[in-house]
């Protein structure tokens, strides 16, 4: 038995506790007592794993957070509990910080929801997803990586888990504001509860609750051009492909002239391991050392292979939504309008640019 | 009933029967052997790998706490829980078979040590359906303090026993086997002493394996990451070296070992580590998709992992029960292997040293 232990783990499991986001910083340059505080506080206002709060104010549904909150298990009708740490945790961890016990074993890594960005999403360039957004990811998955579909959950458990995401996310960015409040600015202590939920909490739920709210920032693809002829379908690759290659959009740079992501940018980054890369390679290693996982590069995607991991979407308009407000969070850039940038491109140019990326992978 | 007794005891048979003293002993000169513990004990082993099948389903599905009482199952005596109850929720049904299943081992466990200790006339037999009976008590209620107290460690403890378990109901169906008892049917071969020692590497180096497979599936939720990237490697590396020492078992022991059990053993377990590293491949693919190094310089295939899907199910559950079997499997040779080796000394026994004038 004591072999198994010591083979094993040995030791009983206390519940989980969220973890202090002190990545990127030397352990030294935050005291005992900011970090003491940062904790409370963040305690305060959204509980432990086990016993989730949602600050006054954030529009999130308590019941849905509490469902997915907590240990696994069930009940004789079949309502789940703690399905975030059941279907989640292995990969985005407790905090939700993307790391996960398996996390350094994948690539990509899992997601980070602490910074409240997304890859995926129908929302313009800087927007928060819409909740469908994460949903869509959810039951779609994401082909290629290890992030399953979770197709055979049941709709108010992919709520709950949509719900928790968000829920983790605002915890995420409330703490990012607390650390640049306490350690960056050195604000006196003990935090003002008032002040922290006005200026960190708050604004990051309603962030969240802007595009529920607002059409406008929600891309709105534009007529289809028509392509129910093979001819007119030739003529849209083939204005596509010249798109592809023109200097406004840039898609050659990464993706490469062929569109097998073998462009001439090698060292690609997201916004998750740039902080990661120093100038020379012991810097980078320097640095990797205050985060949980190493750097990882970002590699083009290859549209011969068809793998489009935020999918394709009905006649392809997931595509549609990826060039217009690009993939957040990677140096993949948007070309369609977003709030305060007029874009390169018009919505007919980006369906053209979707045909002919599609053209690719039939290839 | 006469058919199933046989005699160890048959003129000149009978000094080297006396001989043979392999542990458990086979049966005394003169004494029969009683077919009922043998019979049990096959039923035993077969009750208890479905068993592990659906522990690994529910470990698969993470419905572990899908029951939260023990040992009723919602209020309710485990064997009068409602049939419809019982059927209509996945998880439920995986989590309350499992426990049918476990108590129906159970019974069969009580019945097989009386067994043994009425009609087997060796001490040791006893006292091994003794442990059994001790050994199914023990996972049971370690499964029911796993949910008593929703814990994780024990959920990894009661994964790594239940192989243990297993593995004594596959050893007493070899033990009150008519196979083990014939002597005179066992044909003395060349000294085991190579595979009777590597036989105990395999059957440690398997389950080790079947350990740190039970870590990766019970991972707490705060576990870091260096731990479980660790223990991956380890299960890779000594994954490469199980399948290594079954393949040279079997090569060694082809053209070697005149035994037919230790010609179908070989080839049995060296099957079963084969099977056991492609399901363990396949089950990193269901579980967390196909690596990016393979579809990038070997087949750009393109693979959704589905959470819950009956595939992943299948797979991943497999390779946890295909593991216990390729346990049951390298114990099986291990004794084998030294119950000929033995019966191989007894003929021709090491010439006596020569007394120092």
């Amino acid at each position: 038995m004591v072999g198994l232990c010591l083979v094993a783990g040995c030791g009983w499991n206390p519940p989980p506790e969220f973890e202090l986001n002190l990545e990127g910083r030397p352990r030294k340059s935050v005291s005992a007592e900011q970090r003491e505080a940062i904790a409370k506080m963040l305690q305060r206002l959204f509980g432990t794993p086990d016993r989730p709060q949602v600050p006054d104010g954030v529009g999130l549904d308590r019941s849905l957070v509490e469902m997915a909150a907590g240990p696994p298990g069930g009940d004789a009708q079949g309502n789940q509990r703690g399905l975030y740490r059941r279907h989640c945790v292995t990969c985005h961890g407790v905090t939700g910080d993307g790391a996960g016990p398996s996390a350094a074993l994948l690539d990509p890594y899992p997601r980070d929801f602490r910074r409240g960005v997304f890859k995926y999403t129908s929302t313009k360039a800087g927007i928060k997803p819409l909740a469908s957004d994460l949903r869509g990811t959810l039951t779609r998955g994401v082909a290629g990586t290890a992030m399953p579909s979770f197709a055979q959950l049941a709709p108010r458990e992919l709520d709950a888990l949509v719900e928790y995401v968000k829920y983790l996310s605002i915890r995420g960015q409330a703490e990012q504001y607390l650390f640049e409040q306490v350690v960056d600015d050195e604000a006196r202590l003990p935090l003002d509860l008032g002040q922290v939920l006005d200026e960190g909490v708050l604004p990051a739920a309603r962030s969240w609750e802007a595009p529920e709210r607002n059409p406008e920032l929600v891309i709105a693809p534009g007529p289809r051009p028509p392509v129910d002829t093979p001819e007119a379908l030739a003529a849209s690759i083939a204005r596509g492909r010249d798109l592809y290659a023109s200097k406004d959009a840039q898609c050659v740079r990464c993706h490469g002239p062929q569109g097998d992501g073998n462009g001439e940018e090698k060292e690609l980054y997201d916004d998750w391991n740039k902080p990661k890369k120093g100038v020379t390679p012991e810097q980078t290693a320097e640095l990797e050392r205050l985060y949980k996982l190493p750097i990882q590069r970002l590699r083009p995607r290859d549209f011969r292979q068809g793998n489009f991991r935020g999918g394709v979407g009905p006649e392809g308009r997931h595509l549609y939504y990826r060039i217009y407000a690009g993939i957040k969070g990677t140096p993949m850039p948007g070309v369609g309008p977003s709030p305060g940038a007029p874009g390169v491109m018009t919505s007919e140019d980006i369906w053209h640019v979707v045909d002919f990326v599609r053209s690719l992978s039939r290839k | 009933m006469s058919d199933e007794r046989v005699s160890a005891s048959r003129g000149p048979e009978e000094d080297r029967t006396t001989r043979i003293t392999d542990s458990p002993s086979p049966l005394p000169p003169g004494s029969s052997r009683c077919a009922w513990p043998h019979r049990l004990a096959w039923a035993l082993a077969c009750a208890t790998f479905p068993l592990i099948w659906m522990g690994g389903l529910v470990t698969t599905y993470g419905a572990g706490m899908a029951v939260p009482d023990w040992p009723n199952t919602f209020g309710y005596n485990l064997f009068l829980y409602p049939l419809q109850s019982w059927l209509a929720v996945w998880d439920v049904f995986l989590e309350h078979s499992h426990r049918l299943i476990g108590a129906g081992v159970g019974l069969l466990t009580i019945v097989l040590a009386a067994g043994l200790w009425i009609c087997d006339g060796r001490r040791s037999m006893k006292w091994l359906g003794a442990a059994a009976l001790a050994g199914v008590v023990l996972q049971g209620t370690l499964g029911g303090l796993r949910v008593l107290g929703n814990e994780i460690f024990l959920a990894k403890v009661h994964g790594c026993t239940a192989p243990l378990f297993f593995a004594l109901a596959s050893a007493l169906v070899t033990l009150t086997s008519r196979g083990w008892h014939a002597h005179e049917r066992i044909e003395p071969g060349p000294p085991q002493a190579w595979s009777t020692r590597f036989g105990w590497v395999m059957v440690l180096g398997i389950y080790l394996q079947i350990v740190l497979g039970a870590n990766l599936r019970h991972q707490a939720p705060d576990a870091s990451v260096g731990w479980f990237r660790l223990w991956v490697w380890l299960h890779l590396i000594l994954a490469g070296s199980v399948l290594a020492g079954a393949c040279a078992l079997w090569a060694v022991g082809r053209g070697r070992l005149g035994h037919p059990m230790l010609v179908r053993r070989p080839r049995l377990l060296a099957a079963l580590v084969v099977v056991q590293v492609l399901l363990g491949l396949a089950t990193w693919v269901v579980r967390y998709g196909v690596p990016v190094w393979f579809t990038d310089y070997v087949w750009k295939v393109v693979y959704t992992v589905e959470a819950g899907s009956p595939l992943q199910a299948i797979v991943v559950t497999a390779h946890v029960a295909v593991g216990s079997l390729a346990l049951v499997t390298a114990l099986s040779l291990r004794m084998w292997a030294a119950r000929v080796g033995r019966a191989a000394r007894s003929d021709n026994p090491a010439p006596t040293r020569p007394a120092v004038a």
